[in-house]
């Protein structure tokens, strides 16, 4: 069963195009990296799927409901029933320690979420002693485990990462990487990381490479 | 949500301390003004209640409420003995008590009247009794208090009603106290009271040897003539004396009330178009005197505005510069759910919190301020300021403090709710 499907999307930002007719398919339990140079459309296709945009023409679909069109708040709420985000700036609430940065998360998707849920989680991605530590108080690698930790206490069944290492070092950038497969296996999650960096490519088995809106698919 | 706007008024400590100071001054003046003057008008018309109607001499009808009701100021002059027979024969007239003004103890004024007056001021005995005897005396609670006289005391009574008056004292005719009156919070608490004869003894007066309603007819329709053009200025009645001038029995003023309320209507203009005498109605005189402050209230409680409104955009400028740096956590509040009115509304509630916070602090300030003057500070207490209690217009300053925070967010929680998802999250 498809989970996430683009039919003919097309975008531009006034007169520059940046996608045109694209088509792209994940299954459920898909793990694909997007590659493609700086300003190749990943950031802008991510704000597609996540409905903070709404193409010029063609069609997405997430589990069978269309983001692509309708009310912003009907748009608003496939999203947050279905994706999670994170972004190279990890965005972690600066005000709020790291629990509270995840009940907030689970409280604005509306998901049921226990102290527990919160204190197991952490203790997965191994960042339990600074549950009440705010963001700055953290290394850049538990930062970044924090808000991979933030983006999976909702449960999604999509879980999206925008450049997630292009500010690492290689070993950091491989440690990363695995994380990231290996949650969306523990959690059931079907991923898409969006990169520019060449050295991810090795990790997946599903690579999706954009040249200006122009695919090849390997499978 | 509530959590989140607290963390994030907390994050900038100072900025929102110093932001919730500004409004809270301005919230605790305003309160501060309504409390004083609230309470001020309460106890000036409580001081006045129990009286109806005040005979005196020709002059400012104000003067003559403020001296002889709430002992405030100089008294307009003297009024013949005979004056308050005559109204004591007036159908119109339930009660009449003379006050016979002249003379102080340690800056307290001394009245010749009668007994009932404690009743004008429901005022009860704490213990003693009431004056009868020449020279008997008994002192309100202030009096008590502030001179630690008690049962059995003498004193000398000088002339003059101001306390540093340099009139010399009546040695040779010291009053004793008798009996100590309840506090009331009403004018009585600072009064000694004696009979109106003692103080015509204390000034060698001659009169008849009974009470001042006996009859006395004969020599007072003369007295009444000679004293109406007789000009007392604003000197205490038994302050200055000329010193050819016959020393007569007169009284200072009169305390009146009526059998009925048609007297209201009939009573005063007949006074005082008929007689040399001045009647004045302290419920009258004591609205007029409220209305003299209430542009001096007004002119304070504008100023206590302006400075909210300063408040206000503190606030206002706290929050912008905020959204600026935190419009990269609001966007991503947005993908993890929260809708644009939610957005709204947070930074909506940080403003509110804000003033909330700032109103009662303002309020609460303003009530342990008034607290603390009346326990410190002895004209405060005297003149029955006390911390008060809630006033409606309090919850209203509540209000409009929050209305206030909200109108400051606005702007701000408007700009950030608009914002651009997509460009905000593709920065890095
Ligand atoms: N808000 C925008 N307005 C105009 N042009 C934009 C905007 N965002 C991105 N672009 C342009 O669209 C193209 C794709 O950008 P983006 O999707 O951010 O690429 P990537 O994430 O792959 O680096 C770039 O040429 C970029 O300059
Ligand atoms: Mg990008």
């Amino acid at each position: 069963m498809s989970l996430l499907e683009l039919h003919q999307v097309s975008y531009r930002y006034g007169r520059s195009p940046v996608l045109r007719d694209f088509d792209m398919t994940l299954d459920v339990g898909d793990r694909c990296l997007m590659l493609g140079p700086s300003g190749s459309g990943k950031s802008t296709l991510i704000n597609l799927v996540c409905g903070f945009l709404k193409p010029d023409s063609g069609t997405i679909d997430i589990a069978g409901q269309r983001i692509s069109e309708g009310s912003e708040a009907a748009r608003d709420a496939v999203r947050r029933r279905h994706i999670s985000v994170v972004f190279q700036s990890l965005r972690l609430v600066s005000a709020l320690d790291i629990k509270a940065n995840l009940s907030l998360a689970a409280r604005l998707a509306r998901r049921e979420v226990t102290p527990r849920d919160i204190h197991a989680l952490l203790e997965e991605m191994g960042i339990a002693g600074k549950a009440h530590a705010k963001p700055y108080m953290l290394s850049q690698g538990e930062a970044q485990r924090a808000a991979l930790a933030r983006a999976l206490v909702v449960k999604p069944d999509l879980l999206i990462a925008d450049e997630p290492t292009s500010a690492l070092d290689a070993r950091n950038a491989e440690t990363v990487a695995r994380l990231l497969l290996d949650l969306s296996h523990t959690h059931g999650t079907t991923l898409l990381v969006a990169t520019h960096d060449e050295r991810l490519r090795s990790h997946f088995s599903q690579v999706i490479d954009l040249h200006a809106g122009v695919v090849e698919q390997i499978v | 949500m509530i959590g989140l706007v607290k963390a994030y008024l907390l994050e900038r400590k100072l900025t929102t301390a110093l932001n919730v100071l500004l409004l809270a001054i301005s919230v605790a003046m305003l309160t501060l003004l309504l409390q004083f003057a609230r309470q001020s008008e309460e106890r000036f018309l409580e001081g006045a209640e129990g009286i109806d109607l005040v005979i005196g001499a020709k002059g400012s009808p104000l003067q003559l409420v403020l001296s002889s009701v709430y002992h405030l100021d100089q008294p307009t002059g003297n009024i013949p003995l005979s004056a308050l027979e005559r109204l004591r024969h007036n159908p119109l007239v339930a009660s009449a008590i003379p006050l016979a003004l002249g003379d102080q103890f340690a800056g307290f004024r001394i009245v010749g009247t009668k007994s009932e007056l404690f009743d004008l001021y429901s005022a009860k005995l704490q213990s003693g009794k009431t004056f009868e005897a020449p020279l008997e005396a008994v002192i309100g609670s202030a009096v008590a208090e502030e001179t630690g006289a008690g049962l059995g005391q003498r004193f000398i009574g000088s002339h003059g009603l101001a306390e540093n008056a340099e009139g010399q004292g009546h040695e040779h005719t010291p009053f004793i106290v008798v009996g100590i009156l309840e506090p009331t919070g009403k004018p009585i608490d600072r009064l000694i009271l004696t009979s109106v004869e003692s103080v015509w003894d204390v000034h060698g007066i001659q009169h008849d040897h009974g009470t001042a309603e006996d009859d006395h007819d004969g020599h007072e329709d003369a007295a009444e003539a000679h004293h109406a053009d007789a000009d007392h200025g604003s000197h205490g009645a038994y302050g200055v004396h000329g010193p050819r001038e016959p020393m007569v029995p007169e009284i200072t003023a009169i305390l009146l009330n009526y059998r009925s309320p048609a007297a209201a209507v009939r009573l005063p203009s007949t006074i005082n178009r008929n007689t040399a005498l001045q009647a004045a109605s302290p419920a009258q005189e004591s609205s007029r005197l409220i209305l003299l402050f209430e542009p001096a209230i007004e002119a304070l409680g504008g100023f206590a505005v302006l400075l909210a409104a300063t408040g206000a955009l503190a606030i206002f400028v706290a929050l912008w510069s905020a959204m600026r740096s935190r419009e990269g956590d609001l966007a991503l509040l947005r993908v993890m759910g929260a809708s644009r009115a939610a957005i709204f509304g947070t930074v909506l509630l940080e403003g509110v919190m804000t003033a909330l916070v700032a109103a009662a602090l303002g309020i609460l300030a303003a009530h342990g301020l008034l607290w603390l003057a009346s326990e410190t500070l002895h004209s405060v207490g005297e003149a029955g300021i006390g911390p008060g209690h809630l006033l409606p217009e309090e919850i209203a300053i509540l209000a409009g403090a929050a209305a206030l925070g909200a109108l400051a967010a606005v702007i701000p929680a408007w700009t950030v709710m608009r914002n651009n998802l997509a460009p905000i999250l593709g920065r890095n």
